[in-house]
């Protein structure tokens, strides 16, 4: 009796065992639903604005710290023809090479340099940020999915999946081009740039993101920084603020 | 592979394209009706592709087969209109879509590739065209007095039994109407009328009233289907493709130099 029940605990588990492999497998198939995360125990959504750290108003708008990073030959070779706007070496906006001003999207994590207001909205397969600056939507896919193999061409704002680890929005973000800085005083990456962004609501009006940013190639080792941002409430996006308006205003 | 949609009204899609783009929509049609459970039909959540029959060119670049109803003051606008799609294409078009400037109402739904993505939260339907996005307020609000000129115009939405109907004004009249470059005034009232008809299908069904521009109210129609959960709307960033100077717009690619 009890040998044959021990014997049919062991055949279920194999069974089991079996029917989550196959689930496994199934779930790295395009066109199948595929929820593997826990369910998020915060939410993200509201609007948002960048609120720099006290001590850092000398370079807040266009660092994310004072110090930088520390860069290899190839990064120093690529920051010296660097043209900001900002920072030690900043030009006029019209000798700048900054793509921003080719209306270009910023990246990640640059995009949250730029103080405009950042909206989230948390659905049940993904988290959607949707920035006034540039107008851009990010899209980061919570449904368990592996990022996109076929990343060709790369992308601006590189390509983000997260998941819920607690009451954190972990995000992992690859497949950038190598056309955007880091930040305003024009650090630069590589292709190879590896993002990791822990995203939690440390209470009801303050987010904090804590950013890894791995780029073997441009720097010489992993660096982290933070950005906290405040609920702005009763704010919404403005979508009209188009770049390539403002650049024809700036020219008449 | 993911299905990536782009959504561009900027991509130069040809008569081979529309027709592998509608085989890659039949062949996903089973797989989304497969994924998804039933879902109310006034969910409208997900991201929905132009249904684009095939050997019907007119879809690419006009709302409807026959020719809207212009008024003199719109003849003469879209006869300095030059565009670079339907009949007769420009080579140096004028469309502000080659500056990279949002497409405007209905102009979004005027090709093969259109695709949005829609989230529904409390009080606003959130319409997702690439970059290009329309908040429709849900929450009773009227439009604002005095509204300056919108690229994608002010809306307000509201469900009438299963339809979900959004009145839009405001829309600059710096856009076009279609890709063939019918104009439209500051005049403009766009009604659109969206109903999910099946789990899969959504129709559209809009009307377009301009008495500056049109002698008369018209409509047009597009049908969507619904792609596959884990399908994405791509980044597509019109600056990577086109910067025209015919605008004043010079490329500002970071310089290696």
């Amino acid at each position: 009796m009890r040998n044959r029940l021990i014997g049919s605990i062991f055949s279920l588990a194999t069974v089991l065992a079996s029917y989550l492999v196959l689930q496994a497998q199934t779930g790295r198939q395009p066109g199948t639903a595929n929820v593997q995360n826990a369910a998020p125990q915060t939410d993200l959504s509201g609007v948002w604005i960048l609120h720099p750290p006290s001590g850092s108003s000398a370079f807040s708008n266009f660092a994310f710290n004072e110090e930088g990073p520390p860069m290899t030959p190839w990064a120093e070779a690529k920051y010296r023809i660097a043209k900001p706007v900002f920072g030690p070496n900043k030009k006029p906006v019209k000798d700048s090479n900054d793509p921003v001003y080719g209306c270009f999207p910023p990246g990640v994590p640059r995009i949250y340099l730029h103080r405009r207001p950042m909206e989230i909205i948390q659905l049940s397969n993904e988290v959607i940020m949707m920035f006034e600056y540039a107008r851009l939507v990010r899209h980061i896919y919570t449904d368990g999915r592996p990022h996109d193999k076929f990343l060709d061409p790369p992308l601006w704002m590189g390509d983000s999946i997260g998941k819920w680890e607690g009451d954190t929005l972990v995000v992992d973000v690859i497949g950038f081009n190598d056309k955007t800085w880091l930040d305003r005083i024009g650090h630069p990456h590589s292709d190879a740039l590896h993002v990791v962004e822990r995203i939690r609501r440390v209470d009801h009006g303050t987010l904090e993101d804590d950013i890894t940013i791995d780029d073997p190639k441009a720097y010489k080792k992993p660096w982290t920084i933070q950005s906290t941002f405040e609920l702005q409430p009763g704010v919404g996006i403005d979508w009209e603020a188009v770049c390539e308006d403002q650049r024809l205003q700036d020219r008449q | 592979m993911r299905a990536c949609v782009i959504t561009a009204m900027f991509v130069l899609a040809s008569a081979p394209a529309s027709s592998w783009l509608a085989f890659a929509q039949t062949a996903e049609q089973s797989e989304a009706a497969k994924d998804q459970k039933a879902v109310s039909l006034k969910d409208l959540t997900g991201i929905w592709a132009v249904r684009a029959p095939t050997g019907v060119p007119w879809y690419n670049y006009a709302l409807t087969a026959d020719e809207p109803p212009m008024t003199p003051w719109a003849e003469a606008k879209f006869k300095t209109n030059k565009p670079s799609f339907g009949p007769n294409p420009q080579e140096f078009p004028n469309d502000l879509a080659y500056g990279c400037f949002p497409p405007g109402v209905p102009r979004v739904y005027a090709a093969v590739q259109a695709a949005m993505q829609i989230v529904q939260v409390p009080g606003r339907v959130i319409m997702f065209f690439g970059r290009n996005v329309r908040q429709v307020y849900t929450d009773g609000r009227q439009h604002p007095q005095n509204l300056k000129p919108l690229w994608m115009g002010h809306s307000t939405g509201k469900w009438e039994g299963e339809t979900f109907v959004i009145d839009t004004i405001g829309i600059s009249d710096r856009t076009w109407l279609d890709r063939m470059g019918h104009p439209h005034s500051d005049a403009l009232h766009l009604v659109e009328r969206f109903r999910r008809d099946s789990q899969d299908r959504l129709d559209l069904d809009m009307t377009i009233d301009d008495p500056k521009a049109y002698t008369k109210a018209w409509t047009a129609q597009r049908t969507f289907r619904l792609r596959p959960p884990t399908s994405e709307l791509g980044e597509a960033v019109c600056e990577d493709m086109f910067i025209n100077e015919a605008f004043g717009l010079k490329p500002m690619l970071p310089s290696t130099k």
